[in-house]
C-alpha cells in the first residue's frame, strides 16, 4: 500500500497535478492517448507529428430502439461540445491548437506534449461513444433525475393534474352511438353539430353528467377538451350560456338565435372560436339536461322517453318516503344499475321488459348514476339522478 | 398477420385489466405499426423471414406497453422523462450561459413539454385515429408513452450512412435556436422515413451542419474501448463504484459543477472523490492492468517499454540490478511465477519491483 500511495505521489508531482482541479483531465487524456516513442524525445522534434488516430465509431448506442428497422450505421458524433475541452470552443468547429494550463507546470516540455495530446484527443476521441461509459452516464443521469422530478411529475399536453388513469375506456361512457345518436341527434342544437364533434361533446357529458360540480364548471368540462387554446374564454361563455334568457325568450327570439346556431353550426370550422365554444356548450347544456333527471320536492316523480337504435327506453325515477325508486323499460334484455358513494343496486333480465332498482335510504342533496347496458353493448348509458335539498 | 393480431389481444386481455375493446383497438394499432414497418423495409423482406421480423418488433412494442402500465400513471412518466432527460442531458447546451445542471434541467424541462406534444401528434398521425384522441385508459397512457419513448429514440438517417437519434436532433435544434424553417426540413427527414430513399441535396447540408465531421478509421479504437471498460470493471471490483460514475461523467467532459450536481455531493467530497479516483487510475495503470494500458500507449515490453535506444540504455542503467533481471525474464517470456522463483521473490515484492520499473520507464519516456 505504501508502496502505490508513494507510486501516486511521485507521479502526480511529475505531472504538477495537486490542488488543480482540471489537472484530473489531463491526466486521464494523457492515459488515454496513445503516445508515439517519438514523442518523448527530448529534442521535441516528434511533436507535430500527428498521429492517425481514429475515432471510435460505436454501433450501440444507450437506449437505441432494439428493434430498430435500419441497420445502426455508424455514427457520427453530433455532440461537437463533448469534444471539446474548453466550453469556448464549443460552436466552433476546428479543435483547439494550444490549450492552456496551469501556470504551476514549470516543465514547458511536459506542457507540450499534454498540449500535444489534447489537442489530438480533441481531435480523434469520443468517449461518449463508448458503450460501457454511455450506459453508466445514461443510468447515473436517469437516477438523478428520477430524483428530481419525484416530487414534480411533469404532465402530459392534455392533462392538468397528474392521476392514474381508469382501467377501462367504459368508464367514460364511450357508449355505441345507436344507443344515443338516434335521441341526441333529435335535441335542438345538438342535433345541429357535425357528427363526430357530438360524439366527442356526448361522451363527455356521459362521463360528467353525475358529478357534483356546479352547472357553469360542469359546461366547461364538457367542452375543454374540445378548446385547450381558448380556455380563458371558456369560464365568461359559460357564464352567458346560462343567463336564462335564452329559454324564457320569446318565440321570435328563440326562432332568431336557432337560426343564428344553424349558421354557425353549417360552416362550423370557419367560425370564431367564441362561437364554436358558445354552441358547444348549448348543445352540452341540452344534452346534460337529457341526462340528467332532477327530482325536487315539487316534482319527486320524472319519467324520461329515450331513443335508441334498437327502440324507446323509458325510465321513470321517483322519491318517495325516503326511497329512490328506479322503473326502466327495456327494448332488449340489459342490465341496470344505480350506484351512489357507498351503494349499488342491479338488475337484470335477458328478455325485453321492465327492470326496478331501489336504495332504501338515499341521501338528498346527492346526485346518484343510473346506467343501464343493453345485451349487446360493451359500455353502459349512463344517466343522472338528482335530489333536490328540499326532498324529505 | 391476423393471427399476430389475434395473439397480441389475446396476451393483452390477459395482461390487463383494460376491457376486450379497449385491448382490441391497442392491439389493432401495435399490428398495423407492425406491419407497416415489415413492408416499408427492404431490409426485412430480404430476410425472407417477414413473419419472425413481425413477432419480434410486436412483442417489444407489447413488453414496453406491459412496463409502462405496471409503472402506473405517476411512476411510469418520471420513468419515461428521466430516462429522456438524460439522453438530452449533454446536447442542451444553455445559450450564453454558463453550462449548470440546473439551468440544463430548466430547459430539458421545457423543451420535453413541447416534445410530448409532439409526439402525441405523431401518435395520431401515424395511427390514424381522431385529431384530438388522448389516451383515456391506462392502457392507453402506457401504449402513448410507449410510442413517445420510441418515437423519440427513432433514427434518423443523415448524410454519409450515419443516423442519429430524433430526440437528440431536436435537442440540438432547440438549444441552437434554429429557425423554424430548420425544423420542418427535419420533419420532412421523418416523413420520409427510410434511409434507403434517396435524399434531397438541401436536407443532406441540413443534417451536415447538425454534425460533426469525424470521418476517421477505426483502428485502435477497440483497445481504447477495452481500457475503459476493464478500468470500469476493476473500480467496480475494487467497490468503487462512485469513482466509476465519477470517471463517466469526466469521459462525458461534464465540468466540475456539473458533477458535484449530478452525484449530489459538495466540492470538498467531490475533491475527496477524484483524489480516490487518481489513486485507483494509477494502481490500475502501473500494476493491475499494466499490459494492456502499455499495449495502448504503444509501450508495450516488446517495445522496450515505448523507449527509444538511447532512452532504453539509459533507463537499464538507472534501474537496480534485481529489476535489470526481472526486465530480462519478463522480455524472455518467462511468466510472473517462474520470474519471482527464478529471482527468490514474492509474488507481492515482484510486483511491487514491476510498478515501479514502469513508474521509471514513465517518467523517462515523458521528459
Amino acid at each position: 500500500m505504501l508502496g502505490y500511495n508513494r507510486l501516486i505521489l511521485s507521479g502526480l508531482e511529475q505531472l504538477h497535478m495537486k490542488n488543480d482541479s482540471d489537472n484530473i483531465r489531463n491526466l486521464l487524456l494523457w492515459l488515454l492517448h496513445k503516445f508515439h516513442p517519438t514523442f518523448s524525445s527530448p529534442s521535441g522534434n516528434g511533436l507535430h507529428t500527428s498521429e492517425a488516430s481514429a475515432t471510435k465509431v460505436n454501433q450501440s448506442e444507450v437506449g437505441s430502439d432494439a428493434t430498430s428497422m435500419k441497420p445502426a450505421p455508424p455514427q457520427g458524433s453530433t455532440g461537437i461540445s463533448l469534444e471539446m475541452p474548453h466550453p469556448s470552443t464549443v460552436s466552433g468547429a476546428a479543435p483547439v491548437a494550444t490549450p492552456k494550463f496551469s501556470k504551476a507546470s514549470s516543465d514547458s516540455n511536459l506542457e507540450v506534449i499534454f498540449s500535444n495530446a489534447i489537442a489530438q484527443t480533441t481531435q480523434s476521441f469520443n468517449f461518449g461513444e463508448i458503450h460501457a461509459v454511455q450506459e453508466r452516464f445514461h443510468n447515473l443521469l436517469k437516477q438523478r433525475f428520477l430524483s428530481e422530478y419525484e416530487d414534480n411529475p411533469p404532465l402530459f399536453p392534455w392533462e392538468s393534474e397528474v392521476a392514474e388513469y381508469p382501467a377501462d375506456v367504459a368508464d367514460f361512457g364511450a357508449a355505441a352511438s345507436s344507443l344515443w345518436d338516434p335521441h341526441v341527434s333529435g335535441l335542438s342544437v345538438p342535433g345541429l353539430l357535425p357528427e363526430p364533434l357530438l360524439k366527442v361533446l356526448f361522451e363527455r357529458c356521459q362521463a360528467i353528467a353525475h358529478m357534483p360540480v356546479k352547472q357553469g364548471i360542469q359546461l366547461v368540462r364538457a367542452v375543454e377538451a374540445l378548446f385547450p387554446d381558448q380556455l380563458d374564454i371558456l369560464e365568461p361563455i359559460a357564464d352567458m350560456v346560462l343567463v336564462p334568457a335564452y329559454r324564457s325568450a320569446d318565440a321570435a327570439t328563440r326562432d332568431a338565435l336557432t337560426q343564428e346556431l344553424t349558421a354557425v353550426a353549417d360552416d362550423y370550422d370557419a367560425a370564431q372560436p367564441e362561437q364554436q365554444v358558445a354552441l358547444s356548450m348549448l348543445a352540452a347544456q341540452e344534452i346534460l339536461g337529457a341526462l340528467t333527471l332532477s327530482l325536487t320536492a315539487e316534482k319527486p316523480s320524472e319519467t324520461r322517453l329515450w331513443m335508441t337504435g334498437k327502440g324507446a327506453l323509458t325510465l321513470t325515477a321517483t322519491y318517495a318516503e325516503g326511497a329512490l325508486a328506479v322503473s326502466v323499460a327495456l327494448p332488449e334484455g340489459g342490465q341496470v344499475n344505480l350506484k351512489g358513494e357507498d351503494v349499488e343496486q342491479q338488475a337484470k333480465r335477458s328478455r325485453p321488459g321492465s327492470l326496478d332498482v331501489a336504495l332504501a335510504r338515499p341521501t338528498v342533496g346527492k346526485t346518484y348514476l343510473l346506467e343501464i347496458l343493453l345485451a349487446d353493448e360493451t359500455a353502459p348509458l349512463s344517466f343522472a339522478i338528482h335530489l333536490a335539498h328540499d326532498l324529505i | 398477420m391476423e393471427k399476430l393480431f389475434e395473439r397480441l389481444f389475446q396476451e393483452l386481455c390477459q395482461a390487463t385489466p383494460a376491457s376486450k375493446r379497449n385491448c382490441r383497438e391497442v392491439a389493432r394499432r401495435i399490428t398495423d405499426e407492425v406491419q407497416r414497418i415489415c413492408t416499408e423495409s427492404q431490409r426485412i423482406q430480404d430476410t425472407g423471414d417477414v413473419e419472425g421480423w413481425a413477432d419480434n418488433l410486436a412483442n417489444h412494442r407489447l413488453k414496453q406497453i406491459l412496463r409502462y402500465l405496471k409503472f402506473g400513471s405517476t411512476k411510469g412518466r418520471l420513468e419515461l422523462h428521466s430516462s429522456l432527460s438524460a439522453i438530452v442531458y449533454r446536447y442542451m447546451t444553455p445559450p450564453n450561459v454558463q453550462s449548470s445542471y440546473q439551468a440544463r434541467v430548466a430547459l430539458i424541462e421545457d423543451f420535453l413539454q413541447n416534445f410530448y406534444g409532439e409526439s402525441i401528434n405523431a401518435f395520431r398521425r401515424e395511427n390514424e385515429v381522431a385529431a384530438d384522441y388522448q389516451p383515456r385508459s391506462s392502457l392507453e397512457l402506457a401504449e402513448y408513452m410507449a410510442f413517445t419513448e420510441r418515437y423519440a429514440k427513432r433514427r434518423i438517417p443523415l448524410s454519409r450512412g450515419r443516423s442519429q437519434q430524433l430526440i437528440i436532433l431536436r435537442t440540438q435544434t432547440f438549444s441552437k435556436q434554429q429557425p423554424p424553417e430548420t425544423a420542418i426540413d427535419i420533419q420532412q427527414a421523418i416523413e420520409g422515413g427510410d434511409s434507403e430513399h434517396p435524399r434531397t441535396a438541401p436536407l443532406q447540408r441540413l443534417r451536415e451542419e447538425l454534425t460533426t465531421e469525424t470521418n476517421q478509421g477505426e483502428s485502435e479504437s477497440t483497445v481504447r474501448e477495452r481500457v475503459v471498460e476493464q478500468l470500469m470493471t476493476y473500480l467496480e471490483e475494487k467497490d468503487q463504484k462512485d469513482c466509476a460514475d465519477y470517471f463517466s461523467l469526466r469521459l462525458m467532459d461534464l465540468p466540475t459543477n456539473e458533477i458535484e450536481s449530478v452525484l449530489q455531493i459538495t466540492p470538498r467530497e467531490r475533491d475527496y472523490l477524484q483524489q480516490r479516483f487518481k489513486y485507483h487510475l494509477l494502481k490500475f495503470s502501473f500494476a493491475h492492468n499494466w499490459e494492456l494500458v502499455h499495449e495502448w500507449l504503444g509501450a508495450e515490453l516488446v517495445k522496450n517499454l515505448g523507449l527509444t535506444p538511447q532512452q532504453w540504455e539509459h533507463f537499464q542503467g538507472e534501474i537496480s540490478q534485481t529489476q535489470v533481471k526481472v526486465l530480462n525474464l519478463k522480455q524472455q517470456g518467462l511468466s510472473d511465477l517462474e520470474v519471482a522463483k527464478t529471482l527468490d521473490l514474492t509474488a507481492t515484492q515482484l510486483r511491487k519491483q514491476w510498478s515501479k520499473l514502469l513508474e521509471q520507464a514513465w517518467d523517462i519516456r515523458n521528459i
